[in-house]
């Protein structure tokens, strides 16, 4: 019979952090008294939202004593040990303790407890509190906004009831999903005083207001598609290549003030062929003595979800343990041009690793060629042309010829910041070493001065960008 | 002097050292910098780095050991308020900082297989995703505030650069957020090592350990290293430990970050202080020191219920380790299994209240739980 090894990572959290989405183990052998150990299996990636004890991870082993590690991508840490009898299957079992069978009310009431992203009925939150009239149902819509006559900014949205749409049991915090155009030129030198919308957002194209679900202390939006609205949204395949996503969390008691302004993705595409809820929600920010109310946004990816905690915990070895786990999704399938982004953040760093595609850097320039709206497909080519080996990037089939601005790294980096911030906050780091290193060059070769002023501009620009964006989210999230 | 040890050999490889403890900060208290958005306590002069940055040079010249690659330069820069050290430091400002990391870099470009070791102690903020740490000067310039201090994550890109792939960056300082504001977004440190193409991005092993995690304080104590350093010279007994082949162990950097969390947090000072990585290649797995034995490894010993610790010694392999009322709040034992016991003496004999037997004790740290009876013997 297999032996079950039963762990509890909720244990010891605090009420409404989110429970950790995967886990890796290290199995070892434990020999002379307990006091030596030898790893048997290293990185065994469990996923700790499987429902069933058929869906839990299983590893083969011999009969004999085991000591188990795992750990979260938040660092949190268990040990077990445990003695697997000689029988006809000596298989080690993660089971995660939430699949034990409970009572299904008493199940609800837990997850309610520890998962943020759970939905009260919107009667009973409305009963509590403050509750202003309902607005037309219009005003919830898509509004289109490249006619519009005057500026559009983040802060001036003509059309968009920006104070009707929020409520006082949200402190009158609202999001609105922005659909954009990325910009057609590059900063420019010239006019370093450019306006916030055109650096954290391009032009906008359309906006809509989420609604707000949850309690006053941790209200979310949710939503599959980035705009309720197919013709503005545009077919599936145009995803990565056309329009890009942003959400912008503002304050309008009466006028709209814009607060944070997010890179988000848009249809996220699972393995099993369906959407991807995305998520904005709140969460406390410490900065210096006070605590703000800043957005977060998530994506409720079980294949991709960790791999995105890892990253974002800067856990590289981590990452690449989360990558085996995903090939077939990240090689085979082009549908999700924004989960192989993630990827790709790891497989530029780590280059050549075990599981890895002959054609992977093929496949990343044709992520930077291809999705011309994704600024983080340039990037990470970008990087493999300043900071990788030269021999592995000969023999690449470069589309369209010489007008591929991907053939050589300084107009691959200017391509890069054209298309305005990365969906992933690694992909700003990134960028600002290439253009340090190009701005080092066209300095010490004496570069055109043309050239100087352009890179420096661009670096100008991923600087403050860096400055803007909060460190604690994989996505990009900019303070106004 | 910077140089403190300096045994190099042409064309051998080696392990270079470079420490930086700033504990005075008269300029930028002089300045009123970053006004109300200073942190908490503004910018007060420190003692820890100074006993930081010293107590880490005795442990590398004592035991470091790295196989095949010894140690080759130390490199200090220190200060305090209120006394000198004496391994008669240079201070560390801006300049002084700049000329020594950048002779440390040239060492480290020297051969593959070097180890680089980097460790800043002092003041550090943030604004977004950029760390600053200040230098002894940090805000002497009024037109360029932000010049004297280093942003440790631009340092590491730029050293992927030299020859010597294993580097090691530790930087213990706090990274208090400072909100953003139009007055920050062109702020901007002076270069220290240029940004240049390479071929490294894969190939070196960078590893950037933060005391505490962005935008978190990290602390420290007046007469003593700080708790980072405090812990990390703790764990290199075996906590950061990772069995490479049987019995043989080495300090491995993903082991290392759970156990100084781990061992930080034990202090109440430390409660919310984690260590993290820095972002991206900066998380390499990098071993760096390997131990002559068998490690040991911290153990927090509890009863449940706890009440049972005021009148029961705790006995470890049947001996006791200490009295009634006295149990530590974690001690350092030999990786292996170990029995714990707590033992009431009573008039008439002992009294066992409970047990647990045979636990592994294992890197990076255990909590071991007794379970007890609870009632009168």
């Amino acid at each position: 019979m297999s032996t079950t090894v039963q762990f509890d990572f909720s244990v010891g959290l605090q009420a409404g952090a989110r429970l950790p989405r995967v886990a890796l183990a290290d199995v070892f052998e434990l020999g002379r008294d307990n006091a030596e150990e030898r790893l048997v299996v290293g990185g065994i990636v469990i996923n700790l939202q499987v429902r069933g004890r058929g869906a839990a991870t299983r590893v083969e082993v011999k009969p004999g004593a085991f000591l188990i590690r795992l750990r979260t991508p938040e660092g949190q840490l268990l040990m077990r040990r445990v003695y697997v009898e000689p029988s006809e299957d000596t298989a080690l079992v993660f089971l995660p303790k939430q699949l034990v069978e409970k009572p299904e009310r008493q199940r609800k009431e837990i997850q309610e407890f520890v998962v943020p992203h759970i939905a009260l009925p919107n009667e009973i939150l409305d009963g509590i509190e403050e509750k202003k009239p309902a607005v037309p149902r219009e005003w919830w819509s898509a509004l289109p906004m490249l006619k519009a006559e005057e500026p559009i900014t983040i802060a001036n949205l003509p059309g968009f009831h920006a104070s009707d749409l929020v409520q006082p049991k949200h402190d009158f915090v609202g999001i609105a999903r922005l659909q954009a155009e990325p910009r057609r030129e590059l900063p420019s030198p010239e006019s370093p005083l450019e306006s916030v919308t055109a650096k954290l957002v391009g032009e906008i194209a359309a906006v809509q207001g989420a609604k707000l679900h949850g309690n006053k202390e941790s209200p979310f939006a949710r939503w599959k598609t980035p705009l309720r609205n197919r013709q503005l949204v545009g077919d599936k395949s145009q995803e990565g290549k056309g329009s890009r996503y942003f959400s912008l969390s503002y304050r309008a008691e009466d006028k709209l003030s814009p607060i944070q302004v997010a890179c988000v993705p848009g249809r996220w595409e699972k393995r099993d062929g369906k959407l991807a809820d995305v998520y904005a929600d709140y969460y406390e920010r410490v900065i210096g003595d006070t605590h703000a109310r800043s957005m977060r946004v998530e994506v409720d990816d079980p294949d991709l979800g960790g791999l995105l905690d890892f990253l974002q915990q800067g856990d590289l070895s981590g990452s690449i343990r989360m990558l085996n786990n995903a090939t077939e999704l990240l090689y085979n399938k082009w549908s999700n041009p924004y989960a192989s982004v993630a990827a790709g953040y790891v497989l530029v760093q780590v280059d050549d690793w075990p599981g890895a595609h002959e054609n992977w850097r093929q496949w990343i320039l044709n992520l930077a060629y291809r999705y011309s709206s994704l600024p983080d497909g340039a990037i990470l080519f970008t990087t493999m042309l300043l900071q990788s080996s030269a021999d592995s990037l000969e023999n690449l089939t470069y589309e369209n010829g010489g007008k591929n601005p991907f053939r050589n790294a300084l107009s691959a980096a200017l391509e890069a910041v054209r298309r305005g911030p990365p969906l992933f906050r690694h992909g700003l780091k990134m960028m600002v070493t290439n253009l340090a290193i190009l701005e080092g060059e066209a300095k010490h070769r004496a570069q055109d001065e043309q050239t100087y002023r352009k890179l420096e501009a661009a670096s100008r620009y991923m600087r403050e960008l860096s400055l803007r964006v909060d460190p604690n989210q994989p996505f990009c999230v900019f303070d106004v | 002097m910077a140089l403190i040890y300096d045994k190099r050999q042409p064309s051998e490889s080696g392990v270079h050292v470079v420490l930086i403890g700033v504990g005075q900060f008269a300029d930028a208290r002089g300045a009123g910098l970053l006004g109300d958005d200073a942190p908490r306590g503004g910018f007060a002069n420190l003692e820890t780095p100074l006993h930081s940055v010293e107590a880490f040079a005795e442990w590398l010249t004592v035991e470091l050991n790295v196989a095949d690659t010894p140690l080759h330069t130390i490199r200090v820069l220190g200060s305090s308020a209120n006394r000198s050290s004496p391994l008669g430091l240079l201070t560390p400002t801006f300049d002084n900082i700049a000329k020594d990391v950048g002779d440390w870099a040239d060492d480290v470009n020297t051969h593959e297989d070097n180890l680089a070791i980097f460790y800043f102690c002092g003041h550090g903020l943030r604004i977004g995703d950029v760390q600053f740490l200040l230098a002894e000067d940090f805000g002497s310039n009024h037109r360029a505030p932000f010049e004297n201090a280093i942003e440790p994550e631009e340092l590491a890109n730029s050293m992927r650069k030299m020859k010597g792939r294993r580097q090691l960056f530790l930087i213990d300082a706090c990274s208090t957020e400072v909100r953003f504001s139009e007055r920050y977004k062109d702020v901007r440190t002076r270069t220290i090592i240029q940004e240049a193409q390479n071929e490294n991005l894969a190939k070196s092993e960078q590893c950037l350990l933060r005391a505490s995690k962005l935008g978190t304080r990290a602390f420290g104590f007046t007469n003593g290293p700080s708790l980072f350093m405090e812990a990390f010279l703790r764990a290199m007994k075996g906590a950061g430990a990772v069995s490479t082949q049987r019995r043989q162990w080495v300090i491995k950097t993903d082991m290392l970050r759970m156990a100084l969390s781990w061992l930080i947090q034990l202090r109440p000072e430390g409660l919310g202080q984690e260590v993290s990585y820095g972002g991206g290649a900066l998380s390499s797995n990098l071993s760096f020191h390997a131990l002559s034995g068998d490690p040991l490894v911290p153990v927090r010993v509890s009863c449940e219920p706890r009440d049972i610790e005021a009148v029961s010694a705790l006995h470890v392999d049947s001996a006791e380790h200490c009295e009634a009322g006295k149990w530590p709040g974690s001690f350092d034992i030999v990786r292996r299994s170990h029995d714990f016991e707590a033992i009431e003496a009573t008039p008439t004999g002992s009294h066992v209240h409970g047990q647990a037997l045979e636990e592994v004790i294992a890197p990076p740290y255990v909590d071991v739980s007794i379970p007890c009876l609870g009632g009168n013997p």
